[in-house]
């Protein structure tokens, strides 16, 4: 094998494993030569960048003072918007300046009635204004007074209503519905014979006006004209509904014609009835009917039919031209108070029901600027109930054209509520719910807040003795003073307890205003442990015109006892200051530091943890590259 | 098996040409290999060489205990380890002393210093770095 290796070295006449060696060869001293080549020129780079770094201390001087540290995002705006500008405008007094505008928030304020006044003859039934307030099924229920009359008959029925124990027959409006009843007197003897009473409920009917009603009796007699005459009349009263006897109008009214033998007619008569308010309705209409005998035989009787609708209705016994309700109306007047506010808007609501369908409603609010409930537009709503009773409906209007106008100086309003019904019988209103809501202009505010953080690296907390904040703004209007306050990490709110000044700065127009406040005592609490403090510049909250308030500078610094290092860097590129010495006769102090000064400029550096000593020293500060720089 | 496939292992003569390119390939691959080893030896310890930066800082006399401290700083690119510290000239300590990269402390001697003295004091290490200078004592 041997052979065969040295034969095909020394036989191998293309050479290429030979060239293949050689190449990598090459290669590899090419990258030793290059690496080390590289090493040498960084490392004479660096070399080279350290002979020609310079840096020199200028000066050494005691501080009192941080330097200022600025907003270093944008500003929060609490209440209030960004006009303008960025943080970095209030970055330095330079002019420039970020601009924040004050907003309003809406007012809203939701008043309901504090009393009810009743209007035209509408009585007051059950609840109380509280219950007005919430949409709860808990109703103030007013009834409704009878508000238009017709002429209307009345019919005798067999029915029966009792009062107080006591059966009366029904006068209804309906014409008779049964197959009749007869009322039966004997004509034995002369003088008036009751044959029936009739009742007529006057509930919802508070008067009944004047008219002349017509009585139809549908009456006979038996035996001969000229052995027996008699008629038929009424009495008409008002009887309570404890059976007693309110009034006795008439006695023995509205007689009729002498009544024929033995066959039915209908025979008239007419009856002046005067006007008559009711004093209760409860009380019920009486008239009771009487055969009056004239001339008299044994055996022989009255009769008197009603309720016999096979009669034709002209044939039955009833009475015409009664001036009875055919209307009812309730009205009410809601009151209440609110405020004098300037008003954006008004939304009053009233949630109701009647305890019949159909009903033609009317809201109103009153206009106190035209001293009268409007008839259309703002202020008024009209609607007829839906067909179902006891069903609550909400209706409500926004007024937003001079909302003011619906209330007096004082802020109190007052709204009605119509209802009426083509009825004989009354309807009740119930109100769940009144509301009058209120939008108005609040007060126009501005609260803007930003993170302002000290550089621990350079001011450590211990070395702080107190803190400055300060703010330099302009402001549009001069109205209301401008607060500063700082949040207390420990009270977890915003505070100005321990400023030297609280009192907040009243601002002059076109100028810039200068606004500075110090914490001494307590500090810590407005600065947490990463340096960090909260700061809020606020209005006063006073205005009702909006205000525009430009911050051309927003800082916070911190008084201390440190020193001053006043440094130049004369260097054609940046240098890296990584450590300060101070040195005296007793020790020799070093002090990390982390500070970058551009080529051929100045920078000024503070340090509150360095206090410059009372006697002679001396400092140095040292380069990241290794090239100190000894003062003095 | 098929008559060729036999034919092929019965023929003695193809195994040597095989065997003696594969040696080939092995000789040469380990030489490269011992090259690039020495090679990344000998370039390591002259790297190390070159890159080796320390700065002395502060020097501080302390007379309690009587010390001079010099506050070394590491500013080139591999560690440093201190082998030797001559004081005027004169060797005087062999102190166990190590900066990793951008590192830095104290590098205590102790010596009876006098008073108001000039003293050159001369930190050397491993790889032969020299800092040093004249310091007067307080």
């Amino acid at each position: 094998m041997l052979e065969a290796i040295t034969g095909r070295l020394s036989h191998g006449k293309r050479g290429i494993s030979t060239v293949i060696v050689v190449m990598l060869s090459l290669v590899l001293i090419v990258i030793v030569v290059s690496n080390v080549i590289l090493w040498s020129y960084q490392m004479n780079q660096l070399d080279l960048e350290r002979m020609q770094e310079k840096v020199t201390v200028a000066n050494i001087t005691r501080a009192t003072r941080s330097a200022w540290f600025t907003a270093q995002n944008e500003f929060t705006t609490s209440a209030g918007s960004l006009l303008g500008g960025t943080y970095m405008d209030t970055q330095t007094v330079d002019g420039n300046f970020e601009t924040f505008r004050e907003e309003s928030n809406l007012i809203n304020d939701t008043y309901n009635p504090s009393s009810y006044t009743l209007l035209g003859s509408t009585k007051y039934v059950s609840g109380v204004t509280a219950d007005l307030t919430t949409d709860n099924s808990v109703y103030m229920i007013f009834k409704s007074y009878s508000s238009a009359f017709s002429s209307q008959p009345l019919y005798s029925h067999s029915e029966v209503t009792t009062i107080a124990g006591t059966p009366y027959y029904q006068l209804r409006l309906s014409s008779a519905d049964t197959s009749g009843t007869t009322f039966s007197a004997s004509a034995a003897t002369t003088g008036r014979k009751l044959l029936a009473k009739s009742v007529y409920s006057l509930s919802g009917i508070t008067s009944v006006p004047a008219s002349i009603w017509t009585l139809y009796y549908r009456a006979y007699k038996t035996g001969s004209d000229s052995q027996i005459l008699a008629h038929c009349d009424a009495d008409i009263l008002i009887r309570k509904a404890d059976n007693t006897v309110r009034t006795t109008f008439a006695t023995g009214v509205a007689n009729s014609p002498n009544l024929n033998r033995d066959t039915y007619t209908t025979v008239s008569a007419t009856y002046v009835w005067n006007s008559y308010t009711v004093v209760d309705d409860t009380d019920y209409l009486e008239v009771d009917y009487y055969a009056h005998v004239t001339s008299s035989q044994s055996g022989r009787n009255v009769y008197l039919r009603v309720d016999d609708s096979s009669l034709a209705i002209t044939d039955q016994t009833r009475i015409t031209n009664l001036s009875f309700p055919n209307q009812f109306t309730v009205e009410v007047e809601l009151a209440g108070s609110g405020n004098t506010q300037n008003w954006l808007s008004l939304t009053w609501t009233l949630d109701n029901a009647f305890t019949m369908g159909d009903v033609n409603v009317t809201l109103q609010l009153y206009n106190h600027n035209i001293g009268l409930y409007p008839a259309s537009g703002d202020g008024y709503v009209a609607y007829v109930s839906g067909s179902t009773p006891n069903v609550d409906e909400t209706r409500n209007q926004t007024i937003t054209v001079n909302p003011a106008y619906y209330r007096n100086s004082t802020g109190e309003w007052k709204m009605k509520i119509t209802g009426v019904k083509q009825a004989s019988s009354p309807v009740n209103l119930k109100i769940d719910r009144a509301e009058y809501k209120t939008t108005a202009v609040g007060i126009y505010r501005l609260d803007v807040n930003n993170d302002f953080t000290i550089d621990l690296s350079t001011l450590p907390l211990n070395y702080i003795h107190s803190i400055e904040m300060t703010v330099r703004y302009n402001a549009t209007q001069n109205g209301e003073r401008w607060f500063l306050k700082a949040y207390n990490w420990t009270a977890l709110s915003f505070s100005d307890s321990g400023f030297n000044n609280t009192g907040g700065n009243q601002p002059v127009l076109s100028m810039w205003n200068d606004y500075a406040v110090n914490v001494a005592g307590g500090w810590r609490d407005y600065v947490n442990d990463n340096g960090t403090l909260l700061i809020e510049l606020r209005d006063e909250g006073l205005n009702t015109t909006q205000t525009i308030v430009g911050i051309d500078f927003f800082g916070v610094d911190a008084v201390i006892n440190g020193t001053r290092f006043d440094m130049r860097n004369s260097s054609p590129f940046t240098t890296h200051i990584v450590a300060i010495w101070m040195l005296n006769s007793t020790y020799h102090q070093r002090y990390d530091v982390d500070m970058f000064i551009n080529s051929g400029e100045e920078a000024t550096y503070i340090r509150a943890d360095i206090s410059l000593p009372e006697t002679d020293f001396a400092a140095k500060i040292v380069t990241e590259k290794g090239n100190t720089a000894v003062y003095p | 098996m098929p008559k060729k496939s036999r034919k092929l292992f019965r023929d003695k003569r193809a195994i040597t040409p095989v065997l003696s390119n594969l040696l080939l390939t092995v000789i040469a691959v380990a030489a490269m290999a011992l090259a690039t080893t020495a090679t990344y030896v000998i370039t390591t310890n002259m790297r190390e060489n070159m890159s080796e930066r320390v700065v002395a800082e502060d020097v501080w006399f302390t007379s309690l205990p009587n010390q001079i401290n010099v506050y070394l700083r590491n500013v080139g690119k591999v560690a440093i380890h201190v082998s030797a510290v001559y004081i005027n000239h004169t060797a005087h300590s062999s102190p166990t002393f190590n900066l990793e990269l951008n590192k830095h402390g104290w590098l205590n001697i102790s010596y009876n210093w006098l008073p108001s003295s000039l003293y050159y004091v001369d930190v050397v290490t491993s790889r032969g770095t020299h800092v040093g200078g004249y310091y007067r004592a307080p």
